[in-house]
């Protein structure tokens, strides 16, 4: 049974007054990777980052419209809770240089003042980091802090802290644009692992990343959606004018 | 192929000959002429490099002279202008000269010996700063090594006429004064660092940035006197606590500014990994921030110490001194400096040398606090 996880009506989002996201409706199912592709300041990232509550940290940014996470109105939850739900995994790999692998998984349960049992804690932090597939390559220096290890694997050791809050949905905030072709595959590979138990919403600039990992695909342009369609069916036979000049590189 | 090598070496070297003077008006001057010239003859000798510079120093050692005839300055006086004139005339004089050579190699040759001018004396400058801490350094322990002894540091100062004595009352009350100091100070000072550099482009944070730095520049003294109608009046007694007082506000700003300096290189994206995970914000200052800037904001905190702890004005109206061991708060209390202050300016050759020993202390301890910070930053920077 397929059921919507996030959908928008008429979404906006404004840096002071400047309007970046113009309304957006888009419905996305459950347990599905949806790439949003489009040019540099398409408003793309910010379409993301409002879905879990992180536009509104930057001063001045605000939203309207109605934007739900499981038929709940997201702007009328808790921000707090709202993010616990929803994990992200920035541009950057972002680990706390002060914590070590281990301590770096559990983050949001450290961080966060959430009691957990020793046994747990082995068993979320093992299970999270064989769902990022990292858990081979760390498993002997789990306590070494977690700068030391190489950006790929940083990148997944981000995606094993966002999987241990068990979220239902990760964002995904071009993850691989910082990352070398070898670690790019590595985490793209991790995606199609992941389909099984979330549902995965990827930026990306990169259009072969975008038809390579998604089951869907959203573009963004100047602010709007202009289309949101099966990866396929945008690839090959693209409806708006926009759309294809885009994918064929023959944007002016 | 060889022919080719030889032959294109050939064009080569006949285009470098032929742009290898430059096109510069005016005949061209011996350097040696020009520098010898002025050497003897100051700005009369500098007429030969440049007519214009010749006349311009010849006026200002005019000016001089006469200047110093109204005055009515020393001899002396007269000759430190007129030998500043001399230099001035040689430095223009060998640069109007250089100027006008048209070879490019002779150019470069000179060129490069200025470099190795300018290099050798930034070398030597580097080295001149430290000498003064090296003099001082030698000096004060030279001093000062010889009056410490288990004795000194658990003895009070022994009156006039009686020999030994010690310092046990300044060493008790610096640190109980520094101590409270601390503890008024670290936490504002890292609660509005915090502040600052989290909301830097707010209006509040601009003008308490700018009342930081303006505290930072207020003289000691004039602490201590606002400190003294503060506390000392109403209370109507020198005491301890206002001494603490005076030494937080001192302390204050370095700590303020350390901390804002050290969570601004933070990068957002660690902020921002925090909040991701539904961290509330108030604990990603506390679990991530703060631990992820700790090595810097202590630094900062140990910088203030060592700064405070050698601080004499504010003391002289706020804890005032007090010849005996004192550890309540509502007494006057000794610090090292007011008792360094004090004992160095007293006729007596004994407590001459209890100052020299109290000194001696005072630059260890500061000296102490230093290497520790650079050991602490480099041991407990989180890599980034």
């Amino acid at each position: 049974m397929e059921s919507t996880i996030v959908s928008s009506e008429n979404f906006n989002a404004y840096f002071g007054d400047n309007h970046v996201v113009k309304d957006v409706n888009i419905k996305i199912k459950r347990n599905e990777v949806i790439a949003v592709m489009g040019p540099s300041g398409c408003g793309k990232t910010t379409y993301l980052r409002c879905i879990n509550r992180m536009h509104e940290l930057i001063p001045g940014a605000t939203s309207k419209g109605l934007m739900k996470l499981d038929d709940q109105d997201v702007y009328k939850m808790n921000a707090i809770y709202v993010r616990y739900k929803i994990g992200m995994v920035f541009q950057r790999p972002n680990p706390f240089p002060n914590l070590s692998i281990y301590e770096n998984v559990i983050a949001g349960y450290l961080l966060n003042g959430l009691k957990i049992s020793k046994a747990d804690k082995d068993v979320i932090v093992e299970k999270s980091l064989t769902s990022a597939a990292l858990w081979k390559e760390v498993k002997d220096s789990l306590h070494k802090k977690g700068t030391f290890l190489s950006g790929g694997q940083q990148q997944r050791l981000c995606i094993a802290r966002a999987i241990a809050m068990e979220p239902e949905l990760i964002l995904f905030d071009e993850p691989t644009s910082a990352l070398d072709p070898i670690s790019t595959s590595s985490v793209e590979t991790l995606f199609h692992e992941l389909k099984a138990n979330y549902t995965l919403i990827i930026v990306t600039h990169n259009m072969q990343q975008a038809a390579r990992v998604s089951d869907k695909t959203a573009f963004f342009y100047l602010g709007e959606l202009v289309e949101f369609d099966d990866t396929k069916t945008m690839f090959t036979n693209p409806k708006d004018q926009r759309t294809q000049n885009y994918i064929t590189g023959r944007f002016s | 192929m060889i022919i080719m090598d030889i032959a294109n070496q050939h064009n080569q070297q006949q285009t470098l000959s032929m742009r290898q003077t430059f096109n510069i008006a005016g005949k061209q001057k011996s350097v040696l002429v020009a520098f010898l010239l002025t050497l003897f003859f100051g700005p009369l000798g500098l007429i030969y490099a440049s007519v214009t510079g010749g006349i311009v120093m010849l006026l200002i050692g005019v000016a001089i002279i006469v200047i110093g005839k109204l005055l009515a300055a020393s001899i002396m006086s007269l000759a430190y202008g007129l030998a500043i004139v001399w230099i001035a005339c040689m430095i223009w004089g060998y640069n109007a000269a250089k100027q006008t050579i048209k070879n490019i190699e002779t150019r470069i040759t000179f060129r490069n010996s200025e470099s190795i001018l300018y290099k050798s004396l930034i070398v030597f400058l580097a080295f001149v700063i430290t000498l003064p801490l090296i003099i001082v350094l030698i000096y004060i322990i030279k001093q000062g090594v010889t009056q410490v002894n288990w004795h000194f540091l658990t003895h009070v100062p022994a009156p006039v006429g009686e020999a030994g004595g010690g310092i046990s009352n300044a060493l008790l009350g610096s640190f109980i004064m520094v101590l409270i100091a601390s503890v008024i100070a670290i936490p504002v000072g890292m609660l509005a660092g915090i502040y600052l550099s989290e909301n830097p482009k707010t209006r509040l944070a601009y003008y308490s940035g700018l009342c930081v730095d303006i505290l930072q520049g207020v003289p000691s003294i004039v602490v201590g006197i606002v400190v003294y109608f503060w506390i000392v009046k109403p209370l109507g007694t020198f005491s301890a606590l206002s001494g603490s007082v005076a030494l937080a506000i001192m302390m204050l700003p370095i700590v303020i500014r350390s901390t804002e300096q050290t969570l601004k290189m933070l990068p957002d994206s660690l902020k921002e990994a925090a909040l991701s995970l539904g961290v509330p914000y108030h604990r990603v200052i506390i679990k991530v921030i703060i631990p992820c800037g700790f090595a810097g904001i202590l630094s900062g905190i140990m910088l203030s110490i060592a700064r405070i702890i050698g601080e004499t004005a504010p003391l002289l109206f706020t804890a005032f001194g007090n010849p005996y061991v004192s550890t309540s708060l509502t007494k006057p209390m000794e610090s090292l400096p007011h008792l360094i202050f004090t004992y160095a300016t007293s006729p007596y050759d004994e407590w001459h040398n209890l100052a020299w020993g109290a000194s001696f202390m005072l630059l260890m301890f500061v000296l102490i606090l230093n290497i520790v910070t650079k050991v602490i930053t480099r041991k407990w920077k989180v890599q980034l």
